[in-house]
């Protein structure tokens, strides 16, 4: 049986010997060619393209300012999801890992951001402001280590208990914090905040992590996204906005976020650090779909299954060549 | 005779992603969404759900299915036979 | 008259090497053949020719795009309908693959020493998906901020974003139009070349001489 095997295989390594059809290669090529131009072309005059306009600092504000408000409280807190998050950014947090792998960890700090500073601090600076603001940055900038904290803290917990409304805060000692969160809003619903957060002290700017990072601590991004039906847990990684379809190729890698232990933070180790693990898991499967015809099992499938019968039938039929019989 | 392409005003929807109408027309500066049916193509999208965790838009769906369907067609309908009869390994490369 | 020989026989030179291997394996013959074996009759087989004419659509459209660089589509009629082109050229690209690919994996075309067609094949596909990534990320609009934000956590679980870095648009938009389609175009034209150097893999059972002439 083996020696029929490697007769087989040998004979199918070797150049075909049988019967042989005309075949234009050229012919094919342009003709396939204009047959997708002309869909793509059909498709793009019919259907166009999304193009969802990006969010602003001033859009978020001018939308919800007291959510934009908690935010720049929280990035003075150091509570906000950008300050504790860990490699890359800063040291705040162990990152995920996989078991004994802490490779976010391992990999280091190579963005560094200091969520207070240079989400508020900074571009509070770099823009003349009113007294009281300024009065309040200068405070703050002479404040001990200690008393930033404490004043910061103290207000963001202050705001957490009234649910982030602003003006049912109660009142207490929060040093310069509430006058820094306020001349922030003002900024960005000026819209001063978007350019400046661009610039970030330089004339030409191609980097984006800062922005997006403080956008992503409060809610306003969030929101569009689940709008959007864009959110990781319903499948959003798969979904474009609009009524187009999506990057539907990532449906296995978007599935496992919908099934648990992947779906459930509170699942240790995997639902904990499902980033990881389904990162890792479909590394194992892409190698696994590259690797095919030398999985014993799965490269046979297609032999067992006769797709083949259809594919091939008129060989088939005309070599006589019939079925296998099932085992 | 119609255009070879409309140009039909975005259809920006402030409302479904929560921001201010202001901020649509300021970002929107001009800008206008080519296509025939895009306005249409840019409404919320449709959502097909089953249990409580199969979620999938129309779009890819019908995207899917399509794949399938012109998988089936393709190894099911006859291939177009040879008319110009070939002899045994008559090799044309040569 | 002499030397010729010689260099013939037993090239020292790297050049002579090269084309006689060349010569040997792929032969303009087969890289442009006017015939297919007999059972090279199936609707199925267009689809790789399909997956290579959308990349030419994409490619095509992108070169128009990087002209005018990424923010163009959003103030210009004509950007935006070229954006469309890249749009649905990607969508086709995808379509035509995965069915190419279904295609190839239900003829286990890897058989008789065809797997590197399949391996650079599916790298292909895992490339492709970089890719397009890399453009969703560069379309500098909601979904890219969208994406950008939700995709880091991703890479940064496992320690990728440190190096790479999907929230900065500069290095997203250089690896889509570069490095990405530089290696996309690259594992696509050793794909095809192999393809013509194996030719098309015979159906299965067509040497099994236990099923000739069993009747269905």
């Amino acid at each position: 049986m083996s020696a029929d095997k490697s007769a087989i295989h040998s004979k199918e390594s070797a150049p075909w010997q049988g019967q042989v059809r005309r075949y234009d290669i050229v012919k094919e090529g342009v003709i396939a060619l204009l047959i997708v131009s002309l869909l793509t072309l059909t498709l793009s005059i019919f259907m166009g393209s999304p193009d969802e306009p990006s969010l602003t600092f001033k859009g978020w504000a001018a939308s919800n300012s007291d959510n934009f408000y908690t935010t720049a409280v929280q990035e003075l807190a150091g509570t906000s999801e950008s300050a504790g998050y860990g490699a890359p950014y800063n040291d705040a947090g162990v990152g995920l890992n996989l078991g004994p792998l802490w490779l976010q960890k391992w990999a280091g700090i190579h963005h560094p951001i200091n969520s207070a500073n240079d989400f508020v601090i900074t571009p509070l600076g770099e823009q003349q402001q009113p007294a009281e603001v300024a009065a309040a940055l200068s405070t703050w900038r002479s404040a001990a280590v200690v008393d930033k904290q404490r004043w910061a803290v103290d207000y963001d917990a202050a705001l957490s208990a009234v649910e982030g409304k602003v003006s049912a805060v109660k009142s207490g000692d929060y040093g310069p914090v509430p006058t820094l969160a306020k001349g922030l809003t003002a900024m960005a619903t000026s819209g001063a905040l978007d350019g400046l957060l661009l610039s970030q002290g330089g004339f030409f700017q191609t980097d984006h992590t800062k922005q997006i990072l403080f956008f992503g601590d409060g809610a306003y991004l969030d929101d569009a996204g689940t709008a959007a039906n864009l959110q990781g847990g319903t499948w959003g990684m798969m979904n474009e906005t609009g009524r187009y379809p999506g990057q539907a190729w990532l449906w296995l890698y978007s599935l496992w976020y919908q099934i648990p232990p992947f779906n459930n933070e509170e699942s240790h180790p995997i639902g904990a650090n499902a980033d990881a693990y389904i990162l890792a898991l479909m590394g194992f499967m892409t190698l696994g779909l590259v690797m095919i015809p030398f999985i014993p099992g799965v490269r046979s499938l297609p032999i067992r299954i006769p797709l083949h019968r259809a594919i091939w039938r008129q060989y088939y039929q005309t070599e006589g060549i019939g079925k296998r019989k099932k085992k | 005779m119609v255009a070879p392409f409309l140009y039909i005003e975005a259809s920006f929807k402030a409302t479904s992603l929560n921001l201010v109408k202001s901020e649509s027309a300021l970002l929107i500066r001009g800008a206008k969404v080519t296509g025939f049916f895009s306005e249409f193509m840019n409404l919320n999208a449709v959502y097909l759900k089953a249990n409580s965790w199969l979620s999938i838009s129309v779009s890819n769906l019908v995207v899917i299915i399509s794949m399938l369907v012109i998988f089936f067609i393709a190894i099911s309908i006859p291939f177009p036979k040879d008319h110009h009869e070939s002899s045994k390994n008559g090799r044309g490369q040569k | 008259m002499m030397s010729n020989k010689i260099e013939t026989q037993k090239p020292d030179m790297w050049t002579a090497r090269l084309r006689q291997s060349w010569q040997k394996n792929l032969p303009i013959e087969k890289l442009l053949p006017d015939t297919q074996p007999a059972y090279v009759a199936s609707w199925i087989y267009v689809f790789g020719v399909l997956t290579l004419s959308a990349l030419a659509v994409i490619i095509a459209s992108g070169v128009v795009l990087a002209f005018e660089g990424p923010s163009w589509y959003h103030i210009s009629d004509a950007g935006r309908f070229v954006n469309s082109l890249h749009f649905w050229s990607v969508q086709l690209f995808f379509f035509f693959m995965v069915v190419h690919l279904w295609g190839k994996f239900w003829m286990a075309a890897w058989r008789g020493k065809r797997q590197a067609t399949w391996i650079t094949g599916s790298i292909a596909f895992v490339v492709s998906i970089a890719t397009a990534f890399t453009g969703y990320l560069t379309q500098t609009n909601f979904d890219s901020q969208w994406i950008a934000f939700e995709a880091k956590d991703g890479f940064n679980s496992v320690g990728i974003g440190a190096w790479f870095t999907v929230t900065n648009l500069g290095q997203m938009l250089l690896m889509h139009v570069a490095f990405l389609p530089l290696v996309l175009g690259l594992i696509t034209v050793i794909h095809v070349l192999q393809v013509r150097r194996k030719g098309v893999v015979p159906p299965i059972d067509a040497f099994d001489q236990t099923l000739k002439g069993v009747n269905k």
